[in-house]
Order: structure tokens, then C-alpha cells, then sequence
């Protein structure tokens, strides 16, 4: 090697297996670091967050303590969130559900200019949901909502309120919809023609098939579809906030009062009624994941 | 097998009768002079429309929140595109971490998340509360799903790691090939995924409200504080947002074809 | 008397018609192939005897009955798909299961048929697989044994290895072939290859836009194309225009004509065999030359157009390089005059 090679044509002339290795490791240093201010700010913005209330959920006057846990065990009006927010959120996420199932089984069954119209249509209206849906909702269903007086006038609805349980019930099932056809829908390509054609000619009626094939393939995903349905109304709050103006007793309203209210502020029992919220959120979900397990999916 | 066609069909427009049923009367509501306790309206008028884009406090958070989402879309595509190479090209067995980070902003609901927000950015060293930038910042994670499922989407499609090696061999630097030849090939699926986030980032409430409310009124803050006023204002209001979002869903569908 | 009886069938979709005036006979343990290029209507067919389909007319005969218009379920027909069709959620035994419990059989007599399956199949060890933990080969072994155990009148198989690969494809045509001989099954098998037709059939249906434009044994087919289709569909023919077999071979045609390559010879290399009548000498120069294992292929340019000209590979023989210019003799027994 001649002593006039400058550095730089050296280093790429010379790049025995040791050099190389350098070289790449120092690319790699570099790339990762192009990265850290994506994560310094997804940390800062989202997980640190979320450290802070599980840590203050534990705070009580300054001191280490479990007293935001046990306030919320003597607290009938926290409990009552509790029990409305899953209520709510249970019954909804049902209906959704089987109106999706049955939105995306039968969307396989018009033709394809209606189904892509209707899928494009979904798209858009899984954007109408909070505050313009809440208003849409008063103008249709309210006490002088046009559709309330129409099923008044032909004695279909006696007493129906908007602003109570069945009324958030009938509101949370719409702003679902969109959401259980968008994830449904796909999940019936999974069952494939062939099989109820197989199934046929081995003797088996239609219902026989979806009995023993179609509906244990695609219950996985029906499931799966109904959990994501349940924490999405769990943690809706602009729907509720706007038509009730916070005065229903759900989870995510107590919440927010307890941080940006006008009379009671507690940040950190709302720290402490978050992580509930989040546990439960995450019990549901591990009990999904173990019925999966269980499926021949897993095996 | 007549019978059973019709029933699809009636399902099938059964549920676009009920999804189009809030959005159909909400415009009918707001072209209308009265309506009060009849099934129809009085009579149809734009005055609502007119007086709404007459409003400085509409234009004002409409502007606003335009301005939010673009720079929380711009900060996330300068963070996030890099970081999704970063890691498929140099880093593929972490691919993990990033599929388990994008899951938080679905798996925590914005009104927890806030509670932490509100107290860590309300003092010192980083009082941004009220501000737009703690919104801008926020958005930013929450647009992330979105935008790391269309852009992984679309890397994986590329091969990436033969992609590399063929452009190292014919000359160009990790830079370059990044530049001339990852980021063409990802752009369409960036795109697509910068609208519909910016549609979905658009109609957010709880963030905007909670961590900024009237000190930097957003659109979805300014409908719901115009709550009290007419119901066919607020409804021109919800039309007019509506369409809004609408345009910027349907780019995102046609482009995505 | 034939088993199967096929009489002017004719199905369309819409106005367009995917087949008419389809008339065949099938015997008593007959394997018979549907052999054609996509489109052809060959696996629409299949699915009309199967019953998936309906006809819009002409009638299909199974021992006698007609069983045009008897749903899919009660025709004791059993059918094996490209896709294989497994069902995800059952094991390889549920599986095979499925239709013996359909037509409620004593759960001795259910053990007993799938155990036999298995074992035809040789899938013994898998039994309590799922699908998708098998092999691509062992699933539609897993198809096949679910359709015998159904003891059906007629097996239809609809490209049952075209998902395959080679290797596996060639051993499970043997296996197919050896069961269905072993069981006398009457057996309709679809497929676009010409090489599984030929190997494994009693008899080829040539079809061709809807049409069954040939049948008969594999050695017929071969060697007499019925026309300029069945020429190019099977083997790879020269195919002459009237006017260059003029010309080149001096025939008094007005059809074109087929020569297969194996009966071109290169008179510098092999001996002329003096029990045929061969062609006058053509002049060519080798374009090119692929060796084929056994065979070596040669491309010749001639005056009137280029021929195939396949050698059987001696080890005493040279490859010919490029550019060299040969005598070809045409074996003119083997020339077929084709529509």
C-alpha cells in the first residue's frame, strides 16, 4: 500500500472485513440516532404521560398512598360510571355488532358498484361521529327531533329521551357502525366458496355448513371486532360531553371534570380512575387473547 | 335464492338509510327558515350559511384548525418516514417495538392520556398548555397508527433490503438510494395515509378541548361552544365541516385506487 | 352399457354460452380427462355434473338415473379442488369425517371409513393436524381421502395439483392414479396440463372454446390431431401454412399440417430407417440448440420457416454449434394434414 493514497480512497480501497464492520456499525449509530427525536417526542407525548398517572394514582397529599383507590371503592357515584360506562359501552358495541355482521355478510351478496359505494360511504361516515354527531342526533331524535315526533304521531315511542341511557345507547350503536362493517367486512374473506361447496357435496345443508364451518372460522374475528367496539366506547367522550353537556355519568366524563372542571379538581384520583379504566380496557382484551389461544388458530 | 338476494339488498340499504339518516337531516335543517314541532320544515333559506362564513370566530378556528393539522402532519412525516426506514432497513427484529408503540394511542383513550398531558405541560420547563403547540405535538402521536401502517405497508412491498443492495451496487450511497429510490416508491401510500389522517385529526374534540379549549379555538371547540345559538346555525356548521372532511376522505379513496 | 351418459348439454352465463352440445359416455371405472386452455369451459363443466352448476339444457345420466336437476348434495358425486377446500377449524380426522357424519352413519362405521382413508392417503400420524399445519401435498391428500370415503359413483377432480410443486405433483399423480385404478372409481379430472393428461388417463375430452373438439386414448390424441388446435395444444408441433408444406415438403395441400419434431431426422447424423418414406433433403442452419435431459432440441431456419427437430441425445452424437448448416429428412409418415 503506497504511502500517497490519501485517507478517504483508502478506506473505501481497503475495506478488509475488520474495516467494513466499523463502517457499518457507525452507519448504524447514526441511523439509529436519526430516530431518537421521533421517540423523544412519542415519549414525552404519549408514554410519559401515561407514566405520570399511574405514579400519581399512588399520590395522596403529597405521600405515597393507596387512598385514590380506596375513595373510588367508597365512592357510589364513581361506581355508578363505572357500571354506566360498561353498560353503555356493552349493549352498543352488541348492537353494532350484529348490525355489522349482518351489513357485511350481505354486502357480499349485492353487486360490486352498490358494495364499493356503500364501503366508500362507510369510510366517510366513520368521520361523523363527537360533537356534529351529538347535534345531528338533537335535530333527529331530540325532544322536538323530527324523528321522534314522526314515531310519536304513529304511536311507535312514548317516552324515548335522547339524553338517557337508551338514548346514549342509540347514539354510541350509530357512531360503531362504520367502525364493525369497516373491520367486518373483511373477515368474511376468510371464508372461502369452496368450502361451503365442499361441504354441499358431501351432503351438508347451508345452515349445517355455517353451523359446523363458517361460523367457528369466523367467530375469532367477531370477537376480535367486538372488543375493539367495547374500548372504543369505553373511552368515547366528545359524543356524551356534547349532547349531555357532561351531566350522564360515564367514566371519561368524571374523568375530565376531575382535570378541567370548574369545581372539583383531582388529578390524581382522575389519575387513579384512568388506570382502572385502562385495566379494564386491558383485562377485556387479555380475555380475548386467551379465547384465541384456545382456538385451532393458535395451533 | 330470489328471496334471499332481496334480503341482502334490503339490509345492505337498510344500513346506508340509517348512517345517511343524521347527515340528511342535519342539511335539511340547516337550509331551513323553522322547524319546530312539524315533521317537515317551514320553508328552505342559505341565510344559515351565509351568516356562518360571515363569522370571524368560524373563520378564525376554521383556520386554525387547519393550521394545527398541517403542522402536526408536516412534524410527523419529517419524524416519522426516517424513523420507518431506520428501523426496516437497519433494524427489521424491532419491528416489534414500533407494532406495540402504535398501539397506544388506539389502546389508551384521549381523555387519559390528557390527564397526564395537562399537569406535566402546565408549568415550567414546558408550559404549553392552552397553547397550539402541546396540540400540534399530541396529534402528532395520535396520527401516528395511521401513518406508520400505510407506510410500513407500503415499505414491506418494496423488498427493501434487495432494493438497497441493487442501488449500493450501482453507486448511490444509503442517502441517496433513501432519497431517489425508497421515498418515490413510498410516496403514494404517505399521501393517501396524510389525508385520511388529516380527516381524522380534523374531528378531533377531546385534546382540543381539554388541553387548549378557547385560547386557540379549533373548529370542533368553536361547534361545540356554539351550542346554545340556533340549532340551524350549528347545523350549517356541522354541513359545512362535514363536507369538509368529506373531500379530503374521498381524495384519500381515490388516490388509494 | 356406458356409466355416465352426457347428452347436449349447454350452460351460458348471461348470453355468452360456456359450452354447448357437450355428448360423451363415460364406462365403469374410466379415467377421464378434461384436458384445455383456461376459459375452455372445462371446470364450469365439471361443476355442472357436480351439481354446483345448473345446465340450461341436455341431461346427465349416472347408472341409468338421471340426475340433471337433483341437487348437489344427493347426486353420490364427490369433487377435489384446486384449493383443496379443507375446512380451517377441523382436523385431518374431522375432515374426512364430515360427510360420513352428514349422512349420519353409525360413529363405528364413521372410524372405521376414515381410518381406511387415512391409510389410503398415507396421512397415518397426522390425524389430529389442523390444515393449516400441513404441507400443501398432504392437504390435498387430506381433500382426496375426504371425497373417497364418501364411496361416491363419480370422482371429479378440478385441478387438484395445479397448486402444487413439480415434484410433489408427480408423485401424487401416481398415487391418485394407483388408488383409482385400485377402487375402479369412475374419475373426471380437469386440467390445462398436457403432460398430466397423458400420463394419467384412459381418455382425454380435448376442449377448446366450449367445445370437445377431440377425444379418445393419449396415444391418439398424440399422434392425430384432429386440428391445427389439438396439434398446438399437445406436444409442440411444427405447424405448416398450406403454401411453406408445399414448398418445403413438395405435399398437394390445401390444409396446413403438423409435423412433430421427433419425426424430423438430421440426415448427417442418424441413419434414415428404410421402413419409412422419407422427405427430399432440406437445407438448414441451426439456430439454436437446448438439451432436454434425454432430448436435444434443435431450432433449424430453413427457406420456408423454421422447424423443431428433437434427437433422441447419444452419447456418441456432438451438440451441433450454431450456424452450422444440415440435411433434414422428413419422416412423411408421420405428417398429419390438420383443419
Amino acid at each position: 500500500m503506497s504511502q500517497s493514497v490519501n485517507q478517504s480512497s483508502q478506506e473505501m480501497d481497503t475495506a478488509t472485513p475488520v474495516s467494513r464492520k466499523k463502517k457499518v456499525s457507525r452507519e448504524r449509530w447514526v441511523a439509529a440516532g436519526i430516530t431518537l427525536p421521533f421517540f423523544s417526542l412519542f415519549a414525552a407525548f404519549q408514554i410519559i404521560p401515561l407514566i405520570w398517572i399511574v405514579v400519581n394514582s399512588f399520590i395522596y397529599d403529597e405521600e405515597w398512598a393507596l387512598d385514590n383507590y380506596l375513595e373510588i371503592l367508597d365512592s357510589a357515584f364513581l361506581q355508578q360510571a363505572f357500571w354506566n360506562s360498561i353498560v353503555l359501552s356493552f349493549m352498543a358495541s352488541l348492537f353494532a355488532m350484529i348490525i355489522g355482521t349482518m351489513g357485511a355478510y350481505s354486502l357480499r351478496h349485492v353487486n360490486t358498484r352498490l358494495r364499493d359505494f356503500i364501503l366508500s360511504f362507510n369510510n366517510m361516515a366513520s368521520n361523523f361521529a363527537g360533537v356534529p354527531l351529538a347535534f345531528a342526533f338533537v335535530i333527529i331524535l331530540g325532544f322536538n327531533g323530527a324523528i321522534t315526533l314522526l314515531l310519536k304521531s304513529i304511536g311507535w315511542l312514548d317516552d324515548f329521551n335522547l339524553y338517557s341511557l337508551s338514548g346514549l345507547i342509540v347514539i354510541y350503536t350509530y357512531f360503531q357502525i362504520p367502525l364493525a362493517l369497516l373491520l367486518l367486512y373483511p373477515a368474511f374473506d376468510a371464508i372461502q366458496k369452496d368450502w361451503e361447496e365442499a361441504a354441499i357435496l358431501m351432503g351438508a345443508s347451508r345452515a349445517q355448513f355455517w353451523r359446523k364451518v363458517g361460523i367457528p372460522v369466523i367467530s375469532p374475528a367477531i370477537l376480535g371486532t367486538f372488543i375493539i367496539l367495547l374500548a372504543n366506547a369505553m373511552g368515547a367522550y366528545a359524543t356524551v360531553y356534547a349532547l349531555t353537556s357532561g351531566n350522564y355519568n360515564v367514566l371519561t366524563i368524571r374523568i375530565a371534570s376531575m382535570v378541567s372542571g370548574d369545581v372539583f379538581l383531582d388529578p390524581n384520583l382522575a389519575a387513579a380512575v384512568s388506570v382502572l379504566l385502562v385495566l379494564l380496557l386491558a383485562l377485556v382484551t387479555a380475555v380475548n387473547e386467551w379465547l384465541l389461544k384456545r382456538s385451532y388458530h393458535a395451533k | 335464492m330470489q328471496n334471499s338476494n332481496r334480503f341482502h339488498y334490503g339490509v345492505v340499504y337498510g344500513i346506508f338509510a340509517i348512517l345517511l339518516l343524521p347527515l340528511l337531516s342535519t342539511a335539511l335543517y340547516s337550509l331551513a327558515t323553522r322547524w319546530g314541532a312539524t315533521i317537515l320544515p317551514d320553508g328552505l333559506t342559505f341565510d344559515w350559511y351565509i351568516q356562518l362564513w360571515s363569522d370571524p370566530r368560524f373563520l378564525l378556528a376554521f383556520g386554525q384548525s387547519i393550521l394545527i393539522c398541517l403542522g402536526a402532519l408536516a412534524l410527523g412525516t419529517l419524524l416519522i418516514v426516517p424513523t420507518i426506514f431506520v428501523v426496516f432497513y437497519y433494524f427489521p427484529r424491532l419491528k416489534w417495538v414500533m407494532n406495540l408503540l402504535i398501539l397506544l394511542p388506539f389502546a389508551v383513550p384521549p381523555v387519559v392520556s390528557s390527564v397526564g398531558l395537562l399537569q406535566i405541560y402546565a408549568d415550567d420547563p414546558f408550559p404549553i398548555v392552552g397553547t397550539p403547540w402541546i396540540l400540534i405535538f399530541t396529534y402528532f402521536t395520535i396520527a401516528l397508527p395511521f401513518m406508520y401502517r400505510a407506510i410500513a405497508n407500503s415499505m414491506h412491498a418494496l423488498n427493501l433490503p434487495d432494493l438497497m443492495d441493487a442501488a449500493h451496487l450501482l453507486g448511490a450511497s444509503t442517502w441517496q438510494a433513501f432519497l431517489l429510490v425508497v421515498l418515490p416508491n413510498i410516496r403514494k401510500g404517505l399521501i393517501v395515509s396524510l389525508f385520511l389522517s388529516f380527516s381524522f385529526l380534523f374531528s378531533e374534540f377531546v385534546f382540543a378541548n381539554i388541553l387548549v379549549g378557547t385560547r386557540y379555538e379549533t373548529l370542533q371547540v368553536y361547534l361545540f361552544n356554539m351550542r346554545h345559538t340556533s340549532g340551524h346555525f350549528t347545523s350549517a356548521l356541522v354541513i359545512s365541516y362535514f363536507m369538509f372532511v368529506l373531500i379530503f376522505t374521498w381524495i384519500a379513496n381515490r388516490l388509494n385506487k | 352399457m356406458s356409466y355416465v351418459e352426457v347428452t347436449n348439454l349447454a350452460k351460458r352465463f348471461d348470453s355468452t354460452p360456456v359450452f354447448k352440445e357437450i355428448n360423451f359416455t363415460i364406462n365403469k371405472g374410466e379415467f377421464i380427462t378434461l384436458l384445455g386452455p383456461s376459459g375452455c369451459g372445462k371446470s364450469t363443466l365439471l361443476r355442472c355434473i357436480a351439481g354446483l352448476n345448473s345446465v340450461d339444457n341436455g341431461s346427465i345420466l349416472v347408472d341409468g338415473e338421471d340426475i340433471t336437476s337433483l341437487p348437489a348434495q344427493r347426486r353420490g358425486i364427490a369433487m377435489v379442488f384446486q384449493s383443496y377446500a379443507l375446512f380451517p377449524n377441523m382436523t385431518v380426522t374431522d375432515n374426512i369425517a364430515f360427510g360420513l357424519k352428514m349422512q349420519k352413519l353409525s360413529s363405528d362405521e364413521i372410524q372405521r371409513r376414515v381410518r381406511e382413508g387415512i391409510e389410503m392417503v398415507e396421512l397415518n400420524g397426522r390425524e389430529d393436524h389442523y390444515p393449516h399445519q400441513l404441507s400443501g401435498g398432504q392437504r390435498q391428500r387430506v381433500a382426496l381421502a375426504r371425497s373417497l370415503v364418501m364411496q361416491p359413483r363419480i370422482l371429479l377432480l378440478d385441478e387438484p395439483l395445479s397448486a402444487l410443486d413439480a415434484k410433489i405433483r408427480k408423485n401424487l399423480r401416481e398415487q391418485i392414479r394407483l388408488i383409482q385404478q385400485e377402487l375402479n372409481l369412475t374419475t373426471i379430472f380437469v386440467t390445462h396440463d398436457q403432460e398430466e393428461a397423458l400420463t394419467m388417463s384412459d381418455r382425454i375430452f380435448l376442449m377448446n372454446s366450449g367445445q370437445i373438439v377431440q377425444s379418445g386414448s393419449a396415444e391418439e390424441i398424440y399422434t392425430e390431431p384432429a386440428d391445427a388446435f389439438v396439434a398446438s395444444f399437445i406436444g409442440n408441433y411444427n405447424l405448416l401454412q398450406a403454401e411453406q408444406a408445399r414448398a418445403m415438403l413438395g405435399l398437394d395441400t390445401q390444409l396446413k399440417v403438423a409435423i412433430r419434431p421427433e419425426s424430423i431426422l438430421i440426415s448427417s447424423l442418424s441413419p434414415v430407417d428404410t421402413r419409412s418414406h422419407y422427405s427430399q433433403p432440406i437445407s438448414g442452419t441451426v439456430k439454436s440448440s437446448m438439451l432436454l435431459g434425454n432430448v436435444i432440441r434443435y431450432r433449424m431456419d430453413t427457406d420456408n420457416g423454421e422447424l423443431v427437430v428433437d434427437l433422441l441425445n447419444r452419447s456418441s452424437e456432438r451438440l451441433v454449434s450454431r450456424g452450422t448448416q444440415l440435411e433434414l429428412q422428413v419422416n412423411m409418415d408421420e405428417v398429419r394434414e390438420v383443419a
